[in-house]
This record gives structure tokens, C-alpha cells and sequence, in this order.
């Protein structure tokens, strides 16, 4: 599937505390600091503009997973409610970042408890991917700390229905 | 500056849900080799199929712009609305809230005047793009065919809705 435009999206705030969203999209084929470069300016033209305060900019990429290995159609057992639970701990004392994972799998839980089995492979593979990232592109916390290890793995039920 | 890339996996119900992880921002094609290497081991996890993924950078520095000012009397639902077409004859709509009342032509008209500075810099920067350090970017629709021109742009209101 081709990969579509990328968004860059404005959030103005006015006088009411409302706010609401526009959104540009422009191609690909650009680098992230020249995005982040036409959002300034383009947010800029919207100060100049309206009378609300232009709260938050960003940029939404969508990426190709066509590198990906990834399965043709969700299994008969999926569903969005069942989820995983995982907690990391940062590199700064005390920060985590948590995980919440739909359609969680429940083969990979430990025989009567809500733990995930952090043996098992398949789950080996994902908690390895938030400790040491992909080619230079490390998991962070909220305030940008590396993470270092998960500390906890469990599933979880959300309301539904 | 950090990116957060979502993932979207859809259940046999044709429900949705989303799973994201906070990671340092790199190169696109960089980010790009994390989310399939991350799907490859969620896809083994769940049992939901992934339909997509999208890095979400949001930008520091929004409180280094001039004239970022909150207006006592503005409203999110008085908009001005823009309507480009694309090379491809496709149309794609702008609508920037809380609009300064005064780039409104007349009282007596909905129509923007294009010819005030800060209307014309919206339109151009539509149409013909802005220049940056990697070349120039031109607006485009969701399927990447570029702006060529303007329909109209006018003023515009959004239903307030039902207060609470």
C-alpha cells in the first residue's frame, strides 16, 4: 500500500479554553527538520491570522511496514478488549512508560495468573525491541529518558460492550 | 524533540485500538526500520492484525512564535475556511480557527480579502509552498498531488453544539 501524505497538525485554543485542530498535509520525501521547518513558518501564518493562541504543532508520519513481518487478517480469538499491560522503568529513578497492547494474545500468559511469561519468545522479542531499540532509535519515557528494562508484564480486560 | 510511533491494530470485529511507544526521534527511514522491526514483534504477541503505523513529533518551541496571542473575544468556531484544488482537480479544504475578524473583506460580504498581507501568505504558502533547507515543500491533498490554486476562502462558522 502506498504510504499517503504527511500531516502537519495546528491546535488553537481561544478565549473559552475550546480548541480545535487544522491540518496541512504535504508530501514525502523530506527530512524531519525540514517538516519541522515548514511547521514553524506555516504556524507562524496561522498567528498572523487568527486570534486564538496556537497551542501545540506536529508532524504525523506514516510509516511503511512493508518490512515488516505481519499477519494478512486478525485471528478468530482477537479482540480489542483483551490487552497487555507492560510496565518499563527508566533511566531516571523512578520515571516508567507503560504499554497497553490490544488484542493481546492470552497463549503467552503464565497457567493461572495474570502474568505474562517473559520467557516465552515471541515475548522476548518485543520486550528486547523497548530495552535496546532499532537502529539507533531508542524507546523513551514521557520526559525523553531511555528506558532500561520492563520491570512488569500482565494482561488486562478493558470494558467493552 | 521525541516521536511517538502508533501503531493501529484492528480485531476480528472490525473493531480498532492503538498501541504507541515514545522513541528518540531519528531519520525517517530510521524510524521507519524501528516500526517494522516493533510490528514484526507486536504481530507475534497479539493476535489482531496491524493495519498501519505513523510517527507523531510534536514541535518544541510553539512559544517562540510572534503575535501567538489569545484574544479575549476569540471563538474556535468562527473559521476561516480556504478551498484549494489540486493538480489533480481533487479539492482540499483549510480551516483555521479563530480567525481575525478584520482579514474579512466587508461587513456586508463572507469573502477574505486575499489582498490583505496575512490572507496572501496563507494562500501562497498553499499554493506555491515554502522554502526550506531541504527544498521546497508544496501542500498537497492525502494522496500527494500538489496544490496549484485557490477556490475561495471566506468566513466561516462551526455548529457550537449542545452546551452541557
Amino acid at each position: 500500500m502506498a504510504v499517503l501524505a504527511i500531516a502537519i497538525n495546528f491546535t488553537v485554543r481561544d478565549a473559552k479554553g475550546k480548541s480545535s485542530l487544522t491540518k496541512v498535509h504535504v508530501p514525502t520525501g523530506f527530512t524531519v527538520p525540514d517538516y519541522v521547518e515548514f511547521a514553524t513558518a506555516f504556524g507562524q501564518l496561522i498567528c498572523d491570522i487568527c486570534e486564538g493562541e496556537l497551542t501545540d504543532i506536529s508532524v504525523s508520519i506514516p510509516l511503511s511496514l512493508s518490512g515488516a513481518t505481519i499477519r494478512a487478517a486478525a485471528l478468530v480469538t482477537a479482540d480489542i478488549a483483551k490487552k497487555a499491560l507492560l510496565m518499563a522503568g527508566s533511566a531516571v529513578a523512578g520515571l516508567f512508560a507503560r504499554f497497553t497492547i490490544p488484542t493481546y494474545d492470552e497463549s503467552h500468559t503464565l497457567p493461572d495468573t495474570d502474568a505474562i511469561d517473559m520467557a516465552d519468545a515471541e515475548v522476548a522479542a518485543l520486550v528486547a525491541v523497548i530495552e535496546t531499540g532499532v537502529g539507533g532509535i531508542a524507546p523513551v519515557d514521557l520526559r525523553d529518558s531511555d528506558l532500561t528494562d520492563v520491570l512488569s508484564a500482565r494482561e488486562i480486560f478493558r470494558k467493552f460492550n | 524533540m521525541a516521536a511517538e510511533i502508533i501503531a493501529t491494530v484492528v480485531d476480528k470485529s472490525g473493531d480498532k485500538g492503538t498501541t504507541s511507544i515514545k522513541v528518540t526521534v531519528g531519520t525517517i527511514a530510521a524510524m521507519t526500520t524501528f516500526a517494522a522491526t516493533w510490528a514484526t514483534a507486536l504481530n507475534n504477541f497479539i493476535s489482531g492484525k496491524i493495519m498501519s503505523a505513523i510517527a507523531y513529533i510534536v514541535l518544541d518551541g510553539v512559544g517562540l512564535l510572534t503575535d501567538n496571542t489569545l484574544f479575549p473575544n476569540s471563538d474556535v468556531e468562527h473559521t476561516a475556511k480556504f478551498r484549494f484544488r489540486t493538480v489533480n482537480g481533487n479539492p482540499v479544504n483549510l480551516s483555521i480557527p479563530a480567525i481575525d475578524e478584520s482579514i474579512v473583506d466587508a461587513y456586508a460580504s463572507d469573502t477574505l480579502d486575499q489582498s490583505l498581507p496575512e490572507t496572501a501568505a496563507i494562500i501562497a504558502a498553499m499554493v506555491a509552498g515554502i522554502t526550506t533547507a531541504g527544498g521546497l515543500i508544496q501542500p498537497c491533498d492525502i494522496g500527494s498531488g500538489n496544490i496549484t490554486s485557490v477556490v475561495f476562502a471566506r468566513e466561516s462558522f462551526k455548529n457550537s453544539g449542545a452546551r452541557r
